[in-house]
């Protein structure tokens, strides 16, 4: 009973994961077709990216504080203050800035994006598109899935910067660290790898806060309850997801640097 | 706008303690429940995105570290002992917030458009008292305990990766962990966990019971319930870590 039991739950992960990657795949094919507007595709960046802001500027701030506080306290032991600018400032951009702000953007932009396309589906609206001989692929799921797309990488990246700055801030506050020493040893270990790894990290996020995000809006079914049970699976996914991506891609980038004999 | 919403937070969690000191309102039955529902269905969950942040943790800190200190030997040590003052409660928390909290806004929300919340009341029993107090307890006691499941999966993880790539013996990781890891450090930790684990039933509980009718109602409260709780978890663990790295100071 149990063995049947873990047997179909993992046949359910691993359909889901086929259908979300065909529906990508699917989408793909269209993106670039001359029906997508591109105006559409602008007006949703901008009140994606408008919308996400304050929120994306509010936790990058914090996370930047978070492991500023947390570095110094490690490292002031050890008489190596004078780096725990530049190990802050490459930790944020290689790995904690885009995990711990992508999963606030999965809540943000992939929950709204599901809640808002999943009340289409309930409501009938997909279906009214078809009737109207218009592809729902085309004129609805289309624009969105590229401007999440770029909304969700500029605000990443944009994240990096602020995360920084929070970061210089809140050591000159607690930990008596002024900003030149901050600063001075940032370009010594933030070196071209680990910008790289940071920009991978923030494009490979994007992509699956949209992928998943859409397939679960498009696919909602069941009412009210079936909407709510769309958005909370999305938030799941898309946090998994994150975590799994976030190793690969970081062992990914160590054994490139390797290759080409970066670090 | 944000000032308002704050205040009936406030007021809910105010009512919900006041509740939970109320020892005749106490449901067993319903708290057990929650705890099965919260628990059992989010450990999976828990064990496997922690393994996967203690890897890279420990792969990022070797990085880092051989920057700094130009060796490798103190990797285990100081990625342990950030796991447990940041990762653990942080990490889980956070995936408790998409996994519990909007769980809990959406059937809250679902709740209230098909007037259940109001028959509830009709019939006299209160909603915080039997909806959110059970949530709130099993809440915090669920993200307290896989926050310690969490870390202990992390370390291993780390351990994993730490003996196949940095040629850290196991023996030498974990004497390394208990020279490096000190009481205060577990204490940071479960304190963190607690308060996360009582800001996201308040929050979601509160977007789910302050829905808007229809499907577009409970999609929206399902989406704020995530976004102000990963917000909130992630601005009061900036505050409790300045506290805590001040408060070893003195």
């Amino acid at each position: 009973m149990r063995v049947t039991a873990m047997a179909r739950k993992t046949d359910q992960i691993l359909s889901g994961i086929g259908k979300i990657s065909l529906f990508t795949l699917q989408l793909f094919r269209i993106l670039f077709r001359k029906e997508v507007q591109r105006q559409a595709v602008f007006k949703q960046m901008s009140e994606v990216t408008l919308h996400s802001l304050p929120i994306t500027a509010v936790a990058g701030i914090f996370v930047g504080g978070i492991f500023a506080l947390q570095f110094a306290a490690q490292m002031k032991g050890f008489g190596a203050d004078g780096y725990i600018g530049g190990a802050n400032t490459s930790a944020i951009v290689r790995n904690v800035g885009p995990l711990l702000v992508a999963f606030m953007l999965a809540g943000k932009i992939g929950a709204y994006t599901t809640a808002e396309l999943g009340t289409m589906r309930v409501t009938d609206q997909i279906d009214a598109l078809s009737t109207l001989g218009l592809s729902p692929l085309v004129y609805l799921i289309a624009p969105r899935f590229l401007a999440i797309l770029a909304a969700a990488i500029l605000l990443l990246i944009f994240s990096f910067f602020i995360s920084t700055l929070g970061g210089m801030v809140i050591c000159h506050l607690a930990a008596g660290i002024n900003f030149y020493q901050y600063a001075s040893k940032v370009p010594e270990i933030l070196n071209f790898w680990s910008i790289l790894n940071g920009v991978a990290k923030s494009a490979v996020f994007g992509l699956l806060i949209a992928a998943i995000s859409c397939y679960f809006g498009y696919t909602a079914s069941g009412g009210a309850r079936g909407v709510g049970t769309a958005v909370n699976t999305t938030a799941v996914t898309i946090v998994v997801s994150l975590v799994v991506a976030n190793y690969w891609v970081t062992s990914l980038i160590h054994s490139l640097a390797a290759i080409f004999g970066g670090q | 706008m944000i000032l308002r919403h704050m205040m009936e937070m406030v007021k809910l969690g105010a009512q919900t303690l006041a509740v939970l000191f109320h020892p005749k309102a106490w449901r067993p039955s319903l708290v057990l429940e929650q705890l099965y529902l919260m628990g059992n269905k989010s450990v999976g969950l828990v064990v496997f995105a922690l393994a996967f942040s203690g890897i890279v943790v420990v792969m990022e800190y070797a990085f880092h570290i051989r920057l700094v200190l130009q060796t490798a030997e103190m990797v285990p040590g100081f990625s342990s002992s950030l796991m447990m003052r940041e990762f653990g409660a942080g990490i889980t928390a956070l995936l408790l917030a998409s996994k519990i909290g909007a769980g809990m806004a959406a059937e809250l929300a679902t709740m209230k458009t098909t007037e259940q919340v109001e028959a509830l009341r009709l019939m006299r029993v209160d909603p915080v008292n039997y909806l959110v107090m059970p949530r709130f307890i099993a809440s915090s006691i669920v993200t307290l305990i896989l926050s310690i499941i969490g870390v202990a999966v992390a370390i291993l993880g780390g351990m994993l990766v730490a003996t196949t790539e940095l040629g850290v013996t196991w023996e030498s990781y974990l004497s390394q962990i208990s020279t490096f890891i000190q009481p205060a450090d577990g204490l940071q930790m479960l304190i963190k966990a607690g308060i996360f684990g009582m800001i996201t039933p308040i929050i979601s509980c509160y977007f789910g019971l302050h829905s808007q009718a229809g499907a577009g109602g409970v999609g929206k409260a399902t989406t704020e319930a995530v976004v102000y709780s990963a917000i909130a978890i992630i601005g009061s663990d900036f505050f409790l870590t300045w506290f805590f790295t001040t408060a070893g100071r003195i």
